[in-house]
C-alpha cells in the first residue's frame, strides 16, 4: 500500500462523514460544518470541525454561540463538547456522522438534566494550557497539604519533589546546628495548595480560580511578587479527590496566568491501582521462590509488581555474565548470589522494601528445610526445573496438606508447564508433556557447566513467568485457575501433535 | 442521497475557463473596442462598448469560444437602419483586421482572433427609448428589424440571483452549460444562453432547490428539461429574465428542439437517480456521464476517494466498527 492509497482511504472516510453531515442538513463555511442537533423538542445550533487526523481522531463539536451550553466538566478547554471520552476509542465509532450527531444530542440532554450519574474523571488538568517547563512534579498524597504552603525541590531526571516544612514560607537560609546555613537548591519553587472541595465546573479564568480557591489577598500578593509560583488545587469530583498543580505567573501589568504542570502521585494507592485485580489482598502474603534463575527471577518481579508484600528467594548460584540474557538482573550485579542480585533489582526499581525480601541458600531437598519453608509462606513456588527438588517439595507439601506451584519450561523452551503439587481437590496430575529431543538443534556446552545450556529463548522465559504469576496470584487469592495447573505448548510440535492442557 | 460536494467542487474547477482564456478574453475585447472607438462615425454616435455575455456574467466554461462586446450607440440616429449599422461596423473592423477575420452575423459582427483561439462578437445597439433602459440590436433583414435586449440588466439579475441562492446559481448555470455541451452534438442548438435562461427560470420559480450543489444541479436540470419539452412540444417560450413578459428567441429548428428536449429529459432522469443513490460510486458514475469532459479533454466529474473508475468501493476503507483492530475492545498496552 502506498502513501497515496492511505490518503485515499482517509479521504474516503472524511467524505463519507461529510456526506452524512450534508444529509443531516449541515452546510460548510469557513472550514467548519454548521447545522442543528435535537435538544428537547427543539434544535440547537452547533458547529463541527474535522481534525486533519480524522478518522483516527474524533470530530470536535461546539455549541453556537459558545455560551449556548453550560460550561462544565463536559466541555473541553476550547469549548468543544466532551462527546468522546479519552478512553472511548473503540471501533472508531465517531467515523459515522449520524452517530456523532446523536452523541451531541445526548450531550445536550445530559447537560439539561445536570449530568446525573456522572463518571468521576479526575482530569481538571486538561482545562488548563500546558506550562512551558517539562519537569514532572511528584507528590506523596495530599491529605496533609490542604490550604498549606509547600515547596518543590529538584531531583534527578528533571523531577520536582513536593516537600512541606518551614522552608516553604521563605527563601531565607536558616542556620543549621553548626552555624552553616541550610542550602536551598536554586531551582526550588514555592507553592500553595488550596482545597477547593467539589467543583461544579472547571475554572476558565484567573478570577474563577481565585473564587474557587478562596485565595487570600496575601497569597495573591505573593503570587504577583513571584514568591509563590505553583498553585495546587485539591478538588473533589463524585467523592474522589484529585490534585492539579498550576504554574502561576504575573506579567508586568499584574495579570496572572495559570498553566498546568505535569504532576503525578507517588503513593501506594497509585501503584496498587495498576497492580491488577485483588492486589490489595496480596500485601500481607508471603511467597517463597525456590530457584531464582531465569524463570524464578521474572516470577519474583511479576509477583512484587502484582502486590505480593513479602518474598523469600532461595538459591545458591552466583550470577554469571551469560545469565544476564535471560535473568531479571543487571550487569552491575554479576558475581553476586542470584538471590541478592534479584533482590537488589526489585528494590532499585522501587517495587518493594528491602526488609520485605529475604534471601536464602537452604537445601530444599532436606525435608526439614522444605517443611519449614512451607510453614512460613502462603505459597512456595518451585522454579528450579530440578526433578529431585520438585519431588522433595511435592512430598513435603503432601505431608502437611499444603500445595506448591512448580513451574518449568520444557522441550527446549517449546513448552511451559505449571503444576499444582499435589493437585487441589484430589484432581489428577497433568499428563507428561515431554517431546522427543529435536536432533537438528545442537547442544551447547560452556566451561564450568556440568550440563548443556538450555536453548530456551528469553521471551519464552518471560511468557512462562507471566503464566506462573497468574496461577500464583490466583492461588493466593483463593481462586485457583485450575486444580492441577496448566501445560502450554508455545511452539508447534513438528514431530507430532499435542494439545494445551489446563 | 449522494451530495458528492468535493466532486462537484472539482467539477466546477475543471470547467472553469483557463487562466489563458481569462487573460485573452479581455485583451481581445479591448482591441476590438479600441478599433471601434477610434472610428469617427461611431464616436459621433456616442460609442460606449461594454463586455457582455457569459464571460461578463461569469458563467462561461472551458474552453471559452467567444466574447461579446455590446457596442452601445446612445446617439445613433433613428434613420440609421439595422443593416446600415451592421455594415458600418463590418467596414471598420475589416479595415483593421482584414476581410478574412471579420464575419457578418445575423445580429453581430464576428472578429476572429486565431492567436487567442477566440472570437469577439461585436453587437451594435441603440437605445430602445423605453423607460427600462433597454436596448435594441439590429437583426439582419431587408426590413430594418431591431430586436429588444437588455444585457446589462441580465448581468445584474444574474449577480442578484447568485447572491440570493447561497452562491449556487452561477455554478449551476456552468454545470448545466457543461451538460449541454456533453449531451448535444457539437454546434447543435439551442445555445448555451437558452439553457442559462432556463436555469434562471428554474431558480426564479423555486424549481431549483436544495442547499447543496448536487441537489441544485439535479433539480435545475429537471426544470430545464421540462421547459425545453414545453418549448419543443407546445411552443411555450423560455422567459427572458431581463425583459419581463418576453421570451428568449432561439434560432434552433423544431427538430433540434425536439432532439434537445429528449436528451435533456434523459439527463434529468439520470441526475435524479444519481442524487437519490446511496451508493456514492454509482452516483458519481451517473453525474460523470452528464458532465463529460472539459475543453481540454479531461473528465470533469472525479470519482470520490475509495471508489474505482467503475464506481466500485475499493477494499480497505475505514468505517466505524470495521475490524481494522481485530482484537476488539477493552485492550491495554
Amino acid at each position: 500500500m502506498t502513501q497515496a492509497d492511505i490518503d485515499e482511504i482517509v479521504a474516503h472516510a472524511r467524505q463519507r462523514f461529510e456526506e452524512g453531515l450534508l444529509k443531516a442538513g449541515f452546510s460548510e463555511r469557513d472550514g467548519m460544518w454548521h447545522g442543528q442537533v435535537p435538544r428537547g423538542s427543539n434544535g440547537v445550533e452547533v458547529r463541527l470541525g474535522l481534525p486533519s487526523t480524522f478518522p483516527f481522531a474524533p470530530p470536535r463539536v461546539y455549541p453556537v454561540p459558545d455560551d449556548a451550553a453550560p460550561w462544565s466538566w463536559h466541555r473541553e478547554r476550547d469549548g468543544a463538547l466532551c462527546i468522546v471520552a479519552e478512553d472511548d476509542h473503540d471501533d472508531l465509532w465517531w467515523a459515522d456522522a449520524p452517530t456523532i450527531l446523536e452523541q451531541a444530542a445526548a450531550w445536550f440532554a445530559g447537560a439539561d438534566v445536570g449530568w446525573a450519574n456522572d463518571r468521576p474523571d479526575l482530569d481538571l488538568d486538561r482545562y488548563f494550557g500546558a506550562a512551558s517547563e517539562d519537569s514532572i512534579y511528584i507528590y506523596e498524597g495530599f491529605d496533609g497539604l490542604r490550604n498549606s504552603n509547600v515547596r518543590f525541590e529538584p531531583d534527578k531526571n528533571d523531577t520536582m519533589l513536593l516537600r512541606v516544612g518551614q522552608a516553604a514560607t521563605t527563601r531565607k537560609r536558616k542556620p543549621t546546628g553548626r552555624g552553616k546555613p541550610e542550602k536551598i537548591p536554586n531551582r526550588t519553587r514555592f507553592g500553595y495548595i488550596a482545597d477547593v472541595g467539589s467543583v461544579a465546573a472547571p475554572p476558565r479564568s484567573w478570577d474563577d480560580i481565585v473564587a474557587l480557591a478562596k485565595l487570600s489577598d496575601d497569597t495573591i500578593r505573593r503570587i504577583k511578587g513571584g514568591s509563590i509560583s505553583v498553585l495546587g488545587l485539591i478538588y473533589d469530583r463524585g467523592g474522589h479527590e484529585g490534585l492539579v498543580l498550576l504554574e502561576v505567573r504575573s506579567d508586568a501589568s499584574g495579570t496572572i496566568s495559570a498553566t498546568r504542570l505535569l504532576s503525578a502521585s507517588n503513593t501506594p494507592d497509585a501503584r496498587r491501582a495498576r497492580s491488577g485485580p485483588g492486589s490489595q489482598h496480596l500485601s500481607d502474603k508471603r511467597v517463597a521462590i525456590v530457584g531464582v534463575g531465569a524463570l524464578g527471577s521474572f516470577i519474583a518481579d511479576a509477583l512484587v509488581r502484582s502486590g505480593v508484600g513479602s518474598l523469600t528467594l532461595v538459591d545458591h548460584d552466583l550470577l554469571l555474565p551469560g545469565n544476564l540474557v535471560r535473568h531479571h538482573a543487571s550487569q552491575s550485579f554479576v558475581g553476586l548470589p542470584k538471590t541478592t542480585a534479584v533482590k537488589c533489582e526489585l528494590v532499585a526499581a522501587g517495587l518493594i522494601d528491602p526488609a520485605s525480601v529475604r534471601t536464602s541458600s537452604i537445601e530444599v531437598r532436606d525435608t526439614t528445610e522444605s517443611l519449614k519453608l512451607l510453614g512460613a509462606h502462603e505459597l512456595v513456588i518451585n522454579a528450579t526445573a530440578d526433578f529431585a527438588v520438585t519431588a522433595a517439595l511435592h512430598k513435603a507439601a503432601e505431608a502437611i496438606g499444603a500445595h506448591i506451584l512448580s513451574v518449568a519450561l520444557q522441550n527446549s523452551g517449546e513448552t511451559i508447564r505449571v503444576d499444582v503439587l499435589p493437585p487441589l481437590a484430589d484432581a489428577e496430575l497433568l499428563p507428561n508433556s515431554t517431546r522427543p529431543r529435536d536432533p537438528s538443534v545442537p547442544e551447547v556446552f560452556e566451561p564450568g557447566c556440568g550440563s548443556p545450556i538450555s536453548p530456551t529463548a528469553p521471551y519464552a522465559v518471560m511468557e512462562a513467568a507471566g503464566i506462573a504469576a497468574r496461577h500464583a496470584v490466583a492461588m493466593l487469592l483463593g481462586r485457583p485457575i485450575h486444580p492441577a495447573g496448566e501445560i502450554r505448548h508455545i511452539f508447534p510440535d513438528t514431530r507430532g501433535e499435542d494439545a494445551d492442557v489446563g | 442521497m449522494a451530495y458528492l460536494q468535493q466532486q462537484f467542487n472539482d467539477a466546477l474547477s475543471s470547467i472553469e475557463p483557463s487562466v489563458i482564456d481569462k487573460s485573452n478574453a479581455p485583451e481581445a475585447h479591448r482591441k476590438v473596442r479600441d478599433v471601434l472607438e477610434a472610428d469617427a462615425t461611431l464616436a459621433g454616435y456616442g460609442i460606449s462598448p461594454i463586455l457582455i455575455g457569459s464571460y461578463a456574467r461569469h458563467v462561461s466554461i472551458r474552453r471559452m469560444k467567444d466574447v461579446d462586446v455590446f457596442v452601445r450607440l446612445p446617439d445613433l440616429p433613428t434613420d440609421v437602419t439595422a443593416d446600415a449599422i451592421l455594415s458600418h461596423v463590418v467596414k471598420v473592423l475589416r479595415a483593421e483586421y482584414g476581410t478574412d477575420r471579420v464575419e457578418r452575423q445575423s445580429r453581430s459582427v464576428k472578429v476572429l482572433f486565431p492567436e487567442y483561439d477566440l472570437d469577439v462578437d461585436a453587437v451594435p445597439a441603440r437605445p430602445s427609448g423605453l423607460t427600462d433602459s433597454s436596448w435594441e440590436i439590429p437583426q439582419r433583414s431587408p426590413d430594418n428589424v431591431w430586436v429588444r435586449t437588455h444585457p446589462e440588466k441580465l448581468s445584474e439579475l444574474s449577480t442578484e440571483m447568485n447572491a440570493n441562492n447561497d452562491s449556487l446559481y452561477v455554478p449551476t448555470v456552468k454545470l448545466l452549460r457543461q451538460t449541454r455541451r456533453t449531451i448535444l452534438a457539437k454546434g447543435a442548438r439551442p445555445s448555451g444562453f437558452t439553457i442559462e435562461a432556463a436555469v434562471y427560470e428554474a431558480f426564479r420559480s423555486g424549481s431549483a432547490m436544495g442547499s447543496t450543489q448536487a441537489e441544485r444541479y439535479s433539480t435545475a436540470l429537471a426544470s430545464v428539461s421540462a421547459q425545453l419539452t414545453n418549448l419543443a412540444d407546445f411552443g411555450v417560450g423560455i422567459p427572458d429574465p431581463s425583459l419581463p413578459g418576453r421570451t428568449i428567441q432561439t434560432n434552433a429548428t423544431d427538430e433540434q428542439l425536439k432532439a434537445a428536449s429528449e436528451k435533456f429529459a434523459a439527463a434529468a432522469a439520470t441526475a435524479k437517480e444519481a442524487f437519490a443513490e446511496e451508493d456514492k460510486g454509482k452516483s458519481a458514475i451517473g453525474f460523470r456521464k452528464l458532465l463529460g469532459t472539459n475543453g481540454d479533454g479531461d473528465i470533469v466529474f472525479s470519482m470520490p476517494p475509495g471508489y474505482d473508475e467503475n464506481g466500485q468501493l475499493k477494499a480497505g476503507t475505514i468505517t466505524a466498527g470495521a475490524p481494522s483492530v481485530p482484537a476488539g475492545q477493552r485492550t491495554f498496552g
